[in-house]
């Protein structure tokens, strides 16, 4: 492995590149190319509510290749399923009849060569509006390319894992999604490491591209460990008549800053998004959903819940931004939190960006503590005030969490939420 | 969609009464200008070296890169003080014809003889007509402009000034600060109740007028009072901008009311801070009409800092052609059981843009603490645009906060309810919009219900003078 604590110029990068992904077909080479000239001149993120020069993102040896953790395994799971460790695909499953079909399931470095990575990779999220954009454009280690050609209409289940050891520095991750129209598909997208003393940069993006009368349920659950300072960001593109749902559980990482956004661009295009968080401890957590209607008739339905401890700090920023001349769109949102100690922080900016009269645009937030006249009752019950506290929370975040459609994910969520109740 | 405006894009208040100051200052902030202006007011030095640190703050700061759009503002385009006439009157026979004849045609001194127990009238830089009710004066209530407060009650001004909105808080607070002239000064005693309105009104009259007015209120422990503002000035090709600064104390157990129409022409800036600390049991309100003007950036707030404060802000905003309308509130809790409601109404038409901008901050020792929060919009047509930008800040486990927004057009299904009962369309949308605003001119105090009445229905059949 190549030591890259040298490198300082934007030469000594090009030249780390070159070497590391000099193989790759020259388009992609070039945009890395590209991007490491930007990660030299671009700043970090700036974030109206997170702060970043405190978390020292600079000290993090972001050019380090992750350690290999085994090798690839074709193995069959009876689904869709990868495992990626450290970025290396150690576990892949496709099954024959789905390859009879023409479902695409790939690693992305394995999917180069395909021109709907061309055209779509970079096509939603921007690699040149921050340091940490420009970082993942240019080093991105891997990813998952997934395609499913038109008129599948039993649902393609498919499972992404990430996983990091305790070694890796920085996780690079790009994902490409294209549904072909009429399509169903469910993917489920898990992220967790094992924690360490140094911290591990994770930048991960995904970007969905759903064709017309394609329905896409993408959910994701991230479990880091509080040395991670993730940035995961997702973004999707939905044609007329097609539909994209959002199931997104927040749970890990010492920073995290995530974001989903859904361009609804024809008519009749919908999206909905549950993002269930938790806070717990010292962590910080920068959520944003954006709901962008271009086109008419498009419906949005942003939903977000979170329970905060510790001395967590949340901010949700909700946008429903709605395009002059999407007549007809509605666009809601929903924000509530509960606060479990007096020392966490929740902050929500729920806006509503509106350029066309025909419409209708809502949104409601709340936050409030736990009911204490519950507590009383449940307590006089015989119930310790753990008991009784942990049933609130269940009670709250239920409505949100099982409607999560993908039963195991649904039960991840659940776990999740019982760890960092007892946490 | 009817061709005649719902709500009035046409301003009524736009003619000017040529150049009637008797001293004009050139054009362009410098420090000799500040000096000037407190030259001539004969100030004690501490308010020269107070407004002298606020210009260094003001030439700081950067303006803000947030709200409307601001770069077509030059500072140095504007004429910072402009002194209308020699003396102050008080009777209405002392104030020069020229002013005396802009204040008949608003309805001033009428509103003062039937509703009013005070009014203070401020023409370009300083009030030229102030007058209260005798009996107010003999319970110790003090009604004056802020001028002739710092002359006649100089510790009581010097305790309190800046101390709600400290040149520092922003750009134009820190503007207003070092260039201020006229405003209200009102001081209710503790335990006195002001049962009618004083009332001020402002207007401009010169072309590229700075209007900075300067408003100080102290309610003191148990006392009650409503204060009541208006706001006009003539159209002209290039802009005007006003720069309030309005602070408040509200001492414990004290209420008071605060109520604004403005009206301004669409040429005038109208970039406002206005801030009230609500002590222990203490309640303020705002109730904040704006209509009119360029870019209204204006978030009327309320500190509550002592146990069972109450805060409430009721605010309607109209823009029309060419406007924005970026405006809100802010409600900070400090102390416990605190509580506050923001209400919310916006209508943008003819292609104009409404931002609801508003915060809600709950502060670690805020136990207890309560707020609501409402906010509707109303799109008249297809040229025009809203935004709502509700932050809310939770640093305590022990608080209730309720958000609510919606953006609408005018119910097609009401629309068609009150056409099949034989209205025309326009006049269904017209008792459509009064019915959504309802809830804010409910509150108003009678001459404004007036005065919005002319605004808003007697305007909206087209019969503009």
């Amino acid at each position: 492995m190549n030591s890259t604590a040298a490198i300082s110029s934007q030469t000594e990068l090009h030249a780390l590149i070159r070497d590391r992904f000099g193989h790759e077909p020259d388009w992609s080479l070039s945009r890395r190319l590209r991007a490491a000239t930007n990660w030299f001149a671009l700043d970090w993120p700036r974030l109206e509510r997170t702060p970043l020069q405190k978390r020292r993102l600079d000290a993090i040896a972001v050019y380090d290749q992750p350690p290999a953790d085994g090798e690839t395994q074709f193995i069959n799971t009876g689904g869709l399923e990868m495992h990626l460790h450290n970025n290396v695909p150690v576990v892949r499953s496709i099954p024959e009849p789905w390859i009879q079909r023409g479902v695409i399931f790939q690693s992305l470095r394995d999917a180069l060569d395909n021109s709907l990575v061309r055209q779509y990779l970079g096509s939603l999220l921007a690699e040149d509006s921050d340091k940490i954009a420009a970082l993942n454009a240019a080093l991105w280690q891997n990813g998952v390319f997934l395609y499913v050609p038109p008129g599948i209409s039993e649902t393609v289940e498919v499972v992404i894992q990430n996983y990091a050891t305790s070694e890796v520095q920085a996780l690079l991750s790009r994902n490409v999604v294209v549904v072909g129209a009429q399509s169903r598909v469910a993917i489920t997208e898990r992220w967790f490491n094992a924690g360490a003393a140094h911290k591990m940069l994770l930048a991960a993006n995904t970007e969905i591209i759903v064709e017309h009368g394609a329905e896409v349920q993408y959910g994701a659950i991230q479990q880091c460990e509080k040395n991670a300072e993730a940035f995961i960001h997702r973004a999707a593109s939905v044609a007329g008549d097609a539909r994209l749902d959002w199931h997104i559980g927040e749970f890990g990482a010492g920073l995290i800053v995530s974001s989903h956004q859904s361009h609804l661009n024809q008519a009749g295009a919908s999206t909905k998004s549950i993002t269930v968080f938790f806070g717990s401890g010292q962590q910080h957590q920068d959520y944003t959903g954006k709901s962008v209607h271009h086109a008419p008739h498009t419906t949005s339905d942003m939903t977000a819940r979170g329970v905060m401890k510790g001395k967590a700090r949340s901010i949700f920023t909700g946008v429903t931004q709605i395009d002059k001349g999407a007549r007809g769109s509605d666009g809601r949102q929903r924000e509530q939190t509960l606060m479990l100690t007096d020392d966490a922080r929740a902050d929500a900016i729920p806006s509503l960006v509106i350029d066309e009269q025909d419409v209708y645009a809502a949104h409601a937030a709340s936050a409030g503590p736990v009911d204490r006249t519950a507590i009383f009752y449940l307590t006089s019950r015989g119930l310790t005030e753990e008991e009784a506290t942990r049933l609130i929370v269940h009670g709250f975040l239920a409505p949100v969490i099982d409607a999560i459609s993908q039963s195991a994910l649904r039960d991840e969520v659940w776990q999740a939420v019982e760890r960092k109740i007892r946490e | 969609m009817a061709s005649k405006p719902i709500v009035s894009d046409e301003y009524q208040y736009g003619f000017n009464d040529g150049d009637v100051g008797v001293l004009k200052f050139a054009r362009g902030l410098r420090r000799e200008t500040v000096q000037e202006i407190s030259r001539i007011k004969k100030e004690p030095r501490w308010m020269l070296d107070f407004r002298l640190h606020a210009l260094d703050v003001f030439w700081k700061k950067p303006m803000p890169t947030w709200g409307g759009r601001l770069d077509e503002l030059n500072f140095d385009d504007i004429v910072y003080y402009v002194r209308p006439s020699e003396n102050q009157g008080k009777t209405w026979d002392d104030v020069p014809q020229a002013i005396k004849d802009t204040f008949e045609r608003l309805g001033i001194p009428e509103a003062e003889r039937k509703f009013l127990a005070g009014v203070s009238a401020q023409y370009e830089s300083e009030v030229v007509y102030h007058s209260i009710r005798d009996d107010l004066k003999e319970k110790g209530i003090i009604f004056t402009d802020t001028d002739s407060a710092l002359r006649e009650y100089p510790e009581l001004v010097r305790e309190y000034f800046g101390t709600v909105i400290p040149p520092e808080d922003n750009k134009f607070a820190a503007l207003n600060s070092a260039v201020w002239s006229g405003g209200s000064f009102v001081y209710i005693p503790p335990g006195v109740k002001a049962d009618i309105p004083l009332q001020a009104y402002f207007r401009i009259n010169s072309e590229n007028m700075g209007q900075f007015e300067r408003t100080l209120i102290i309610a003191d422990q148990g006392s009650f009072g409503h204060y009541v503002e208006g706001c006009t000035a003539p159209i002209y090709s290039s802009e005007s901008l006003h720069s309030a600064v309005v602070e408040i104390l509200v001492k414990e157990g004290a209420r008071l009311r605060y109520t604004t129409v403005q009206n301004w022409a669409p040429n005038v800036y109208n970039l406002v801070t206005k801030r009230a600390v609500a002590e222990r049991d203490a309640t303020m309100e705002w109730v904040d009409g704006n209509f009119g003007s360029k870019l209204t950036m204006k978030y009327p707030s309320v500190y509550l800092v002592g146990e069972g404060a109450k805060g409430m802000v009721l605010s309607i905003a109209v823009a029309g052609k060419a406007q924005h309308q970026d405006t809100g509130a802010k409600m900070i809790h400090v102390a416990p059981h605190t509580t506050s409601t923001i209400v919310s109404k916006s209508i943008s038409q003819h292609g104009g843009k409404t931002t609801y901008r508003g915060l809600v901050h709950f502060a670690p020792d805020a136990h207890d603490a309560k707020s609501n929060v409402k906010c509707d919009t109303l799109i008249l047509d297809e040229d025009s645009t809203s935004d709502t930008i509700p932050y809310s800040e939770v640093a305590n486990a022990n608080v209730e906060m309720e958000h609510e927004a919606t953006v609408t057009k005018v119910s097609e299904e009401a629309l068609f309810y009150l056409t099949s009962r034989g209205l025309s369309e326009e006049e269904a949308t017209r008792m459509i919009v009064l019915g959504f605003i309802e809830p804010f001119t409910r509150e108003l105090p009678m001459e404004f219900a007036v005065e919005m009445n002319r605004l808003i229905k007697f305007e909206m059949e087209g019969a503009i003078g």
